[in-house]
């Protein structure tokens, strides 16, 4: 028997091209992105201090980033036309256009800044560098969102705190990202202070993207009946166990929970800390995972009558 | 000025597909993609409604706006074309069109995606090319004049809006005598 | 730029755009608009159009067919053409890649040793011949079963029909008898013609449609167009009476879910309800109908609480039905198979012509009957007769004056060269034999078998089982798909036994495939319809010229090639021997008198193709031009070849020679009546002509000189009579409700039990009703096999599905077969939607994939019965040739239908069956 299609595609219209791939692709631009953020305001601020980390955000930044592309790439229908960038992506008003040419430029900025740093070149070129790159870095954490929030007939991407949501999801997994390499190195006094203090920082954040995911799961569930269906899918649906277990359990409780618990109580300890990121890259994936999936099209069949 | 636009009659649409078969003969679409479907509310119940759906070009068509290679684009007449040379198989353009219009030859990872497919009001068939020219045929949809029902009707939107408020206006109800 | 659907019959030239394309990628413009100027493709190809008619369903819809250098490859619509204004269901309009099928057969095939090869037309046709001879001589004529040609042009059909009349049988029958018959019976014996009563065109003139075992939005698309029209322009009303709620019950304005096989309980009550409130139609029932006490008497029963009882319906809904056919007249039933395939088939189609009479419907525009036939020319083949109790034009096989008739028209054909007497004619026939009641019977004048039942030719014995002394040893299936026949098995086991199955067909069929055999089996490749020409009869009587679009693909040849080349071989070739398709046109309207196929003669068909547009699509009739005042195909009757057609039968709206009609009068008083023996003649005298019986020989008079008279004298020549609401003779006299062979309800069946056994019914020596009946009751099949069981059609696939299964555009829009289960049936059997499960009746068990929905209610099931390749759950799709098996298959559901048959004309009883089902 030839099974053309699956069980009776004549009535349901199939909408559901974007896969884990696209997933994964959102989650690395973020982490790359916030990488490059993290390593930018470290080199910034920490005036040299905090070398090592910036050194790992810069290395973390633009190979994420390919590894995202490559990934995108292979989504695509005709990847050897999407190379082409230049040519291929003309349109300025669409968001996947202006996100190649940003991640292209983020991808070089990266290596012009890992090369700078390695090398010990001048400050003032490494300020410049810096302050370009948080500016791209929070760009291509914003359009991650964008990219979602421009498509009006899916409401749960549809939504002003999708963007803000992503950066804040980004910053968080990317600062997470940066501090878990030097974690695996030699540990001094001086590297665990640091990373207590931007643990703080990235608890900050986590706590705000609490607050924002909350909206952002109410907003949706008030826009119309497959909005709701989206939230009732995350919340209470299929995906209620990896929202509720891995994104708010994983994701963004147990961080917070690790990261006083490695400020007052355990206090050398490198376990908890790497504990604590590697929960914040699997929420932040989990995140992107389960809004690629629970999207649904708001279908609209009775256009003209 | 035309403006190219469908007319979809949910009052005679009895989903016999002709308007989808039309258009694969017309266009040599393949197996996988439908340019038009027909799509069945509340089938087997009462309130049973058929439509059929083939792209509706729209005026601030949302598929051209987030295409990312201006493989999508609004010809004079108002018909949306597409341009496959250009297209990278993104999908965009899907998540973006709430009719499911555009299509692709395939799902999953790895380039197996292919191409995006849309309907053409019949101006261009699924093979875009031929000698090395492009085609580009009368934009006269198949899909309407075979339709077997007078469902589906396409020409200009002014033309269209008129039989539409005809067909309205046609709809009055008779006076039948009441027997005794 | 202006675009109208006339507009698009000019040529659409491919512009195309000579434009470097390398220049606007890096345009910025946001319309490359230089991308437009149009520049003319130099035409590489010769393009040649061709209009002609589809070749599904019996609607005539037209189309034009664009050949590409030899290659049918697009489709254009034919906007003039008044039936369909271009328009196609999915089946028509998917036409080239059924033609253009790889998976058609090539070239002429024969299964020896266990494996398909292939052979040369020479030796093919050589050997089916040589075995015609052979068992011809050894077991006479009677051991062939020739099956088929529906697809037919009328042309081959009456050659069809011809050659077996030469060869010496009367086992010859196509698919009108599982499809129609009961519908020709039932309106014949009422009427005068087995045939719709007006055309399709007309529809459009009713004010109520009542659907009633027709699910037309799936089986006939373009008949809604009309249907619609009317709704819109009439306010016409739309009742649909069915099982299911269908898709065209979507539509409806009133709905009524009744029990499989209670047809006449409902229409009973419907008439009843009618007579109570005394919305007869006095007029009518008073001057053209015979018998309307014995109605009245029949219906009183039929209260709407009994009516109720029997069939699920409501009694406000009955009520309110009947107001709805009566308040909106000209009011029509329109029905398919739903109607006709019962056990009491030509019983239910009577009921519907009765209750069209008693509301005065019969006659008026968009009135009256509606029978939508399945295929493309059933009807014509029908009206030439390849059917075992009918010579060409309904002369019946009984009568030694029809023989005689045919003998001398054979003779005269100036078409042929062959000449043959009556008695050489008789002596091709099988002769005399003694059957089991010991009378002496002439085989020539005995009806032979039938579709239905052609297997127990094979599987009964001779005389005791089968009413002719020799087994059927060899059968010709010329494009007729197994699968649309009930008892499967018993097919498979007969052609199995067969000595030699022949398989005339552009698809291999389920018939190839089918027997276990590892020979003894020819396939030859016919041509489709697209390859070939005649003329096509539609389901409104109305004849078309079809015009050849291209010259036939691979090694396949016409049917018309065929049958000359048998015949030679047989040595009759001289009454073969026609110089073109044309010629047996002539010689149809020569012979075929009694429903007047005088007028269509190929001149004039080809001559209404050309003035198409000069054609009403609102009446179907011809303004100026040559064809002034024709009607758009001619609707036999057409007496002359000036007469323009009939449009509505046994309508006295206009005078016989504008296609005016009446009734015919060809019966007599039945004895019980105080004027037994006068011709049963209408009442009043309407405004032309007068109330005369049939004019004597008219039928059999070659010059047509009786014609003539009766046209002068304003009449048809069939005269002018009164439809018999009752038959004096008949088991029933007037329709009343028996339980089908399979009911559910075992109380019921004792009320109302099914006919008694019927000896030498066609050429089964005791036919089987009420023993049938009894059985089911004494297995107590209603409780092993709770649910009832009917089947029906799919939009994208047709009849056996050989065809449609093999266009990767059909196979693609409806890829599966599959059984339609309640939602609440389902969940008390645990089924999921899209689970397969096992649908299984006391013939045997289907596999199929359930579909949940709520068409049908929870003691319903349906089964669609295009399909084949798989038998009870085992495939057998390796048995086709190579590379020629459909794109997609699936199990067959006449496997498990109700083995009963109509007692008039075995008609299959394909709707109501028991069934279980369970999770596979």
């Amino acid at each position: 028997m030839v099974m053309l299609y699956e069980l009776w595609p004549w009535e349901v219209p199939e909408y559901a091209p974007w896969s884990w791939i696209i997933a994964f692709y959102l989650f690395l631009g973020g982490v790359g992105a916030g990488a490059l953020v993290t390593a930018s305001l470290a080199d910034l601020i920490g005036r040299g201090k905090y070398r090592d980390i910036s050194k790992s955000g810069v290395l973390i930044s633009p190979i994420v980033l390919i590894i995202g592309s490559i990934l995108l790439l292979f989504d695509l229908g005709d990847p050897l036309r999407g190379i082409q960038i230049p040519r291929a992506f003309v349109n300025t008003g669409s968001w996947l256009a202006i996100g190649a040419w940003l991640l292209m430029i983020t991808i070089i900025l990266g290596f012009t800044y890992a090369y700078t740093l390695f090398r010990d070149k001048s400050r003032g070129l490494r300020v410049f560098l810096a302050i370009i790159g948080i500016l791209l870095g929070i760009a291509v954490g914003t359009y991650t969102g964008l990219l979602l929030r421009v498509l009006q007939f899916i409401p749960l991407w549809h939504s002003d705190f999708l963007p803000l949501l992503f950066v804040l999801s980004a910053l968080s997994t990317g600062l997470a990202a940066t501090l878990f390499f030097p974690l695996l190195t030699k540990l001094t006094e001086e590297k665990m202070k640091t990373v207590h203090r931007l643990s703080i920082v990235d608890d900050a954040i986590v706590a705000f993207e609490i607050l924002v995911l909350a909206i952002f799961i109410d907003s949706v569930s008030k826009t119309n009946a497959f909005g709701m269906e989206s939230v009732a899918a995350i919340t209470t649906g299929v995906y209620s166990l990896l929202f509720w277990v891995g994104v708010i359990g994983i994701g963004l409780v147990a961080p917070l929970f690790l990261s006083t618990m490695s400020l007052t109580v355990v206090k050398h300890s490198r376990t908890l800390p790497i504990i604590e990121f590697t929960c914040v890259l699997i929420g932040g994936l989990l995140l992107r995972l389960i809004i690629i999936y629970a999207a649904i099209k708001q279908p609209i069949f009775f256009p003209v009558i | 000025m035309v403006n190219l636009k469908f007319l979809l009659d949910h009052t005679r649409c009895i989903r016999c597909k002709g308007c989808e078969a039309a258009c694969k003969t017309q266009n040599d679409v393949p197996v996988g993609i439908r340019r038009i479907r027909v799509v069945a509310v509340n089938e087997g119940k009462p309130g049973e409604k058929n439509v059929p759906l083939p792209c509706l070009h729209c005026d601030d068509a949302p598929c051209i706006k987030v295409c990312p290679t201006r493989t999508l684009y609004k010809r004079e007449d108002g018909a949306v074309l597409h341009d496959k040379d250009k297209c990278i198989g993104c999908g965009y353009c899907l998540m973006a069109c709430p009719f499911g219009a555009p299509q692709f030859p395939g799902s999953g990872p790895f380039g197996s995606r292919g191409k995006m497919d849309k309907c053409s009001f019949c101006v261009q068939p699924f093979i875009q090319k031929e000698n090395g020219q492009k085609i580009f045929r009368e934009p006269i949809a198949r899909c309407a004049v075979f339709c077997a029902t007078g469902a589906l009707d396409a020409g200009d939107a002014t033309e269209i809006s008129a039989k539409f408020r005809e067909r309205v206006a046609a709809k009055i109800q008779p006076l039948t005598g009441t027997l005794v | 730029m202006k675009i109208t659907r006339r507009g698009f019959l000019k040529a659409s030239a491919v512009v195309g755009a000579a434009a470097a394309l390398g220049g606007y990628s890096t345009s910025k413009k946001y319309f490359p608009n230089e991308l437009f100027a149009p520049v003319e493709a130099s035409p590489a190809k010769e393009v040649k159009k061709v209009k002609t008619i589809c070749s599904f369903c019996a609607m005539g819809c037209g189309y034009i067919g664009v050949v590409e250098d030899g290659v049918f490859t697009k489709m254009e619509p034919w906007t003039d053409n008044p039936i369909n204004e271009g328009r196609m269901c999915c089946k028509g309009a998917s036409l080239p890649s059924v033609t253009n099928s790889p998976r058609r057969l090539r070239y002429p095939m024969e299964k020896s040793g266990g494996k398909w090869k292939r052979i040369s037309w020479e030796e093919a046709l050589d050997k089916v011949a040589e075995k015609m001879k052979y068992h011809r001589e050894t077991h006479g004529p009677d051991s062939l079963f020739f099956c088929g040609l529906v697809h037919g042009s009328n042309e081959e059909a009456y050659m069809f029909r011809k050659f077996a009349m030469l060869f010496g049988t009367n086992n010859i029958d196509h698919q009108a008898r599982i499809c129609h018959s009961t519908t020709v019976a039932g309106l014949l014996n009422t009427f005068g013609h087995g045939a719709m009563t007006n055309t399709t065109i007309m529809m459009r003139h009713a004010k109520c449609h009542f659907f009633m075992g027709s699910n037309a939005a799936e089986a006939h698309p373009v008949f809604m167009k009309n249907v619609f029209n009317a709704r819109d322009e009439n306010g016409a009303k739309i009742i649909v009476a069915d099982p299911r709620f269908t898709r065209t019950a979507a539509f409806a304005d009133l709905y009524l879910r009744f029990r499989p096989g209670s047809d006449i309980a409902l229409v009973n009550g419907l008439i009843r309800e009618i007579i109570k409130n005394n919305w007869v139609d006095w007029d009518y029932v008073n001057n053209r109908t015979y018998g309307f006490e014995y109605v009245e008497k029949a219906v009183e029963p039929y209260t709407p609480e009994v009516v109720e009882d029997i069939t699920w319906v409501p009694a406000e809904d009955l009520k309110k039905a009947a107001r709805m056919l009566a308040e909106n007249r000209p009011s029509n039933v329109i029905w398919s198979m739903g109607a006709t395939q019962h056990s009491v088939g030509t019983q239910i189609i009577r009921s519907f012509a009765i209750l069209n009479c008693i509301l005065g419907n019969q006659g008026q525009w968009g009135g009256g009957c509606v029978p939508i036939r399945g295929h493309d020319n059933v009807q014509g083949v029908t009206d030439m007769c390849v059917l075992s109790h009918f010579l060409p034009g309904y002369y019946s096989v009984k009568s030694q004056g029809s023989w005689d008739y045919y003998a001398k028209v054979f003779s005269e054909s100036p078409y042929t060269s062959g000449k043959i007497t009556p008695a050489e004619l008789k002596a091709r026939f099988g002769g005399k034999f003694t059957d089991a009641a010991g009378k002496e019977k002439d085989l020539q004048l005995l009806p032979g078998f039938t579709v239905s039942n052609w297997y127990n030719g094979v599987l009964l014995p001779p005389i005791e089982g089968i009413d002719q002394p020799t087994n059927i040893h060899m059968a010709i299936f010329w494009g007729e798909a197994i699968s649309s026949i009930t008892e499967m098995k018993k097919e498979k086991e007969a052609l199995e036994k067969l000595d030699m199955l022949v398989i005339i067909d552009p698809f291999p069929t389920a018939a190839a495939a089918l027997p276990e055999r590892d020979d003894g089996i020819i396939l030859l490749p016919a041509s489709t319809r697209q390859e070939g020409s005649g003329s096509v009869t539609d389901t409104g009587r109305g004849w078309f010229w079809r015009d050849q679009v291209i010259s036939p693909m691979f090694d396949s040849k016409p049917d018309m090639w065929i049958l000359q080349e048998l015949a030679k071989r047989l040595g009759f070739g001289d009454h073969f021997d026609y110089k073109s398709i044309e010629d047996v046109t002539r010689e149809i309207n020569m012979a075929c008198r009694p429903i007047g196929l005088q007028g269509q003669t190929p001149e004039r068909l080809k001559r209404q193709k050309e003035y198409a547009h000069l054609f009403s699509p609102k009446t179907g009739r011809a303004t100026g031009g040559p064809v002034d005042g024709e009607w758009w195909g001619l609707p036999w009757p057409c007496w002359t070849d000036t007469h323009p057609g009939t449009p509505v039968l046994y309508s006295d709206l206009l005078p016989v020679n504008e296609g005016g009609h009446d009734v015919r009068a060809k019966w007599k008083y039945p004895s019980d009546e105080p004027n037994a023996g006068d011709p049963i003649v209408r009442g009043d005298t309407p405004p032309y002509g007068s109330a005369v019986p049939q004019y004597a020989g008219y039928a059999t008079d070659l010059t047509g000189e009786v014609v003539k008279k009766a046209l002068a004298d304003g009449n048809p020549p069939t005269g002018r009579g009164r439809a018999r609401l009752r038959i004096a003779g008949w088991a029933d006299e007037v329709p009343v409700h028996r339980e089908p062979i399979e009911s559910p309800r075992p109380d019921l069946v004792e009320k109302y039990p099914t006919y008694p056994d019927q000896p030498f019914q066609y050429r089964i020596t005791n036919a089987e009703f009420a023993t049938e009946q009894q059985r089911a009751i004494a297995e107590k099949r209603y409780e092993k096999y709770p649910i009832v069981l009917t089947s029906g059609r799919q939009v994208e696939h047709h009849g056996g599905g050989a065809q449609t299964r093999s266009s990767y555009i059909l196979a693609e829009l409806m890829p599966e077969l599959y059984v339609e289960i309640n939602p609440k049936l389902a969940a008390s059997k645990g089924i999921n939607n899209g689970d397969m499960v096992w649908v299984e009746s006391a013939r045997g068990r289907i596999k199929v994939r359930a579909k949940i929905t709520e068409r049908v209610n929870e003691k319903t099931a349906f089964v669609p019965f295009h399909w084949n390749g798989i038998f009870e759950g085992e495939d057998y799709s390796d048995r086709w040739p190579e590379g020629t098996k459909e794109l997609v298959q699936g199990d067959s559901v006449n496997i498990i239908t109700s083995p009963g048959v109509d007692q008039i004309t075995q008609m299959q009883e394909t709707k109501v069956a028991l069934c279980n089902i369970y999770k596979a």
